[in-house]
């Protein structure tokens, strides 16, 4: 039976903290050993739910490209609005995210030269749910 | 597979033998944590019959930080010469025929610590404030300093508009590194040119790394050393101020500067000890370029974990950890909706 990825490397993780590191003497092998375990519990989370947090970004991405009509590229935009990753694999789906951001990045920045404070206001808004979707407090 | 510590001092002290003319023997050797720019090794020698503590930084075959090593050796040269407080430079080999990568030697400053989580321990408590007072003191000294008398304009660059170089640099680094759309860093730089200050009325050596955990500090609260010069440069002297003040040195505390002290505060006594008075318009864009060039650090960080040789696991925390808050303050900050949830307004 396949473990639960999650659960395991969070276990894994533990494990190398609680029986690992109290055996090792060197300071530097117990910082390093201390790191290689948080990053497997960061990974942990990227793991159960990045699909899903890229998803929620594109979904997002979506909408908001459905409200700025006016600006250029409008057929990009629209041509992503009407995609799906190729699969749901993660590097899939940050593949077709990417896509989407680099059409965002065009917009924002005309939004400002046009100064559509609407729409400036529309992507700030998308970039502060953007960032707290993908945020990680230990 | 690392070098054993064994074979890496023995090599040393061979080398060393043969440049200080000495009998030189190591008798204790250890790799310190943390060094994510440069392998840190603390050494205890005997040379000649007497003991002698040095930490030696060698390249590592990937860095946090690309950094020019001769450039940062001569500015500890600089800095030791002037009195500045930094560990003595010892010596710099470049050949990588000694120890397989370029390296560094420099006197131990014994008595010490660098990690700003134990500042909050007890035995600290009654030397907390002098630590943070002497902390933004020595970096308005350091503003205070003629760049020609330092002698640094011998080997750095003098920029004719600080401002503009450094924006040009880091916003290049993050599209040279960047593994992924970075829309928050984009829109943050746009912003930076569209408030661009004008060239700095006066110009200094800027420590570039001027935070928590880049000093030494001791139970008598003292800093007897500030380390990790590798981004220093001439610059304009709100740069290293601004960045002593990120948001990310006190995360997730709001109101402290690098959990030490009032903003306020900490500014106060930099301008007392610099003479400076800060342009609130100018130190305005020097708080979000702070922000954007940390952001640059840990996306190459990033890029050097995915695309370097050694997989140091602190590449990868920093660069993904740091990435995230870096990228949460940028929105914080210049968002036209409800800013400031997250930091203080920028002043």
């Amino acid at each position: 039976m396949i473990p639960r990825a999650k659960e395991a490397l969070n276990d894994l993780a533990g494990r190398l903290g609680m029986r690992v590191i109290p055996e090792l003497g060197n300071p530097y092998t117990v910082a390093d050993t201390g790191l290689i375990s948080l990053l497997m519990t960061m990974l942990s989370t990227e793991l159960e739910s990045g699909v899903e947090r890229r998803m929620a970004d594109g979904e997002a991405l979506k909408a908001l490209f459905e409200t700025a009509t006016e600006a250029p590229g409008a057929d990009a935009r629209a041509a992503f609005a009407d995609s799906h990753p190729d699969s749901l694999a993660l590097t899939e789906v940050t593949a077709w995210l990417d896509r989407g951001l680099d059409l965002l990045i065009a917009l924002h920045a005309w939004a400002e030269e046009t100064t559509d404070a609407d729409l400036d206001r529309r992507v700030w808004a998308f970039l502060a749910a953007h960032t707290d979707r993908h945020r990680f407090d230990l | 597979m690392p070098e054993p510590l064994d074979d890496l001092s023995a090599r040393l002290c061979r080398y060393l033998e043969s440049v200080w003319a000495a009998n030189v023997g190591c008798e204790h050797v250890e790799q310190i944590p943390g060094g994510a720019s440069r392998e840190t090794y603390r050494l205890k020698l005997r040379v000649d019959g007497e003991s002698r503590g040095v930490i030696l930084r060698r390249d590592p075959p990937s860095s946090l930080i690309d950094t020019e090593r001769s450039l940062e050796y001569r500015t500890y040269e600089a800095a030791w010469r002037a009195g500045i407080p930094v560990p003595e430079p010892l010596l710099l080999e470049e050949d990588e025929a000694v120890l397989e990568r370029p390296f560094s030697l420099m006197a131990e400053v014994t008595g010490c610590e660098s990690a700003i989580a134990n500042l909050a321990l007890p035995r600290y408590e009654s030397v907390r404030a002098t630590i943070a007072e002497r902390k933004w003191t020595l970096l308005g000294e350091l503003a205070a300093r003629d760049i020609d008398k330092l002698g640094v304009t011998a080997f750095m660059e003098v920029p004719e508009h600080a401002a503009a170089r450094e924006l040009d640099y880091w916003a290049g680094v993050i599209r040279k590194d960047a593994l992924s759309p970075q829309p928050v860093a984009e829109a943050a730089i746009r912003w930076l040119r569209r408030h661009l200050p004008g060239p700095s009325e006066r110009l200094c050596l800027v420590h570039g790394d001027y935070r928590s955990g880049n000093f030494l500090y001791n139970s008598a609260g003292e800093i007897p050393a500030l380390l990790d010069w590798e981004m220093a440069h001439i610059g304009d002297p709100l740069e290293d101020l601004a960045w002593s003040l990120d948001p990310l040195w006190g995360w997730p505390e709001k109101t402290l500067a690098g959990g030490l002290l009032p903003r306020s505060e900490a500014i106060a006594l930099w301008e007392k000890a610099s003479g400076i008075r800060v342009d609130r318009k100018a130190f305005r864009w020097w708080q979000v370029f702070a922000s954007l060039k940390g952001l640059a650090i840990w996306i190459s960080s990033s890029e050097d974990f995915a695309n370097g040789t050694t997989k140091e696991p602190i590449l990868a925390i920093a660069g993904w950890m740091m990435t995230d808050r870096q990228n949460r303050i940028l929105v914080d900050r210049l968002r036209p909706d409800d800013p400031n949830q997250l930091t203080e307004a920028l002043l």
